[in-house]
């Protein structure tokens, strides 16, 4: 039987991590926990699950609240999302006169799972608060998401660093990060010459390119 | 967490490339659109060779000018170098001409004409070019 909560803590480079506990359903949300989990399904829980991946507590946390607040965002979204549809001028395909029940359901079902799919995409106003933190904190996160195998979160970190990037200039995209302009003088001149074609005005402005 | 190449040693400078490895680079680089993805092709060269972006939103002359670029890189540029900034090896040695093959030449000729706007069916050579390379 599946525990109704399991708890995880930090356990590398020797060292034991903070405990923190969640529901079943939230830790679902993570390939590696859920893999852990079904492999051992006999198993109490009644212990804290190691990870390695040299988590710090402080992101692991912000990794648990993450994992809790979206732990019924399917059910939730599946459930607006039909009632969304209910109404049939919100249908696309139209399903009207001509198409039996089967094509309706057809058409309906795949809609549904086209704005489902959709909508789990987008960042919530809760999201973007959650990754008000500055650049390093917002990499951390992402490289535990990653770890710890939780594609939605690591889509709305990736989402949140090229929303930093967006609407800048090719320099303040290196203050940004702090990067080192690499090319010499030279290859600048010859990446004009030779592909300026393709990069009209290389002195735009992402603005200026719209 | 440190990027897998890097001596654990964590500093501010270049901190995007030494902490995240490629695969999240390329999974960042897939929700920019056309003016970012064309100011990070020219911050540095290791993002010039990371910039293998999401284009399936793009206008298309949009996507045959980044693709350009994307791939003439790649193509023309033959000597693999060990990127100083993330370590990983790349290929920047320049343009080398002698190792060209003809068809590429003819290739970015009629994709630069395309762009220019001196043939009207650019999808039809975008598609022949990437048909051949």
């Amino acid at each position: 039987m599946a525990p109704t909560h399991i708890s995880v803590k930090n356990v590398d480079n020797g060292r034991d991590g903070e405990v923190f506990t969640i529901t079943y359903q939230a830790a679902m949300q993570s390939g590696i926990l859920k893999d852990l989990i079904s492999d051992f399904e006999h198993a109490s829980f009644d212990e804290a699950i190691p990870l390695m991946g040299n988590i710090s507590d402080h992101t692991l946390g912000r990794i648990i609240s993450w994992l809790t607040i979206h732990s019924r965002d399917v059910a939730r979204i599946t459930e607006q999302v039909k009632e969304f549809l209910e109404n049939p001028q919100n249908r696309q395909p139209p399903t009207g006169p001509g198409m039996d029940d089967d094509a309706v359901n057809k058409a309906l079902s795949s809609q549904e799972r086209t704005l489902v799919a959709e909508k789990l995409k987008t960042l919530t106003p809760w999201d973007v608060q959650f990754f008000e933190v500055p650049t390093d904190e917002v990499f951390d996160i992402l490289l535990a998401a990653n770890y710890l195998d939780i594609q939605r979160l690591v889509d709305f970190s990736s989402q949140t660093v090229a929303n930093m990037i967006k609407g800048k200039t090719t320099e303040q995209i290196r203050d940004l990060f702090g990067i080192v302009n690499d090319f010499t003088p030279e290859e600048e001149d010859e990446l004009r010459r030779t592909e300026g074609w393709a990069l009209p005005r290389c002195d735009w402005t992402p603005e200026q390119w719209q | 967490m440190d990027h897998p190449h890097t001596d654990g040693e964590k500093t501010t400078k270049n901190t995007i490339m030494h902490v995240l490895p490629s695969e999240l680079l390329l999974r960042i680089f897939s929700h920019l659109d056309y003016a970012s993805a064309l100011a990070m092709y020219r911050v540095n060269r290791c993002f010039q060779a990371h910039s293998c972006v999401e284009r399936s939103n793009w206008p298309e002359d949009q996507v045959i000018r980044f693709d350009y670029l994307y791939q003439r890189h790649f193509y023309w540029r033959i000597s693999p170098v060990a990127c100083s900034e993330c370590r990983e090896e790349h290929r920047f040695a320049g343009p080398v001409a002698a190792a060209q093959p003809w068809w590429v030449k003819v290739g970015w000729r009629k994709l630069r004409r395309t762009v220019r706007g001196e043939q009207s069916n650019t999808l039809d050579v975008a598609n022949g070019l990437s048909g051949v390379l």
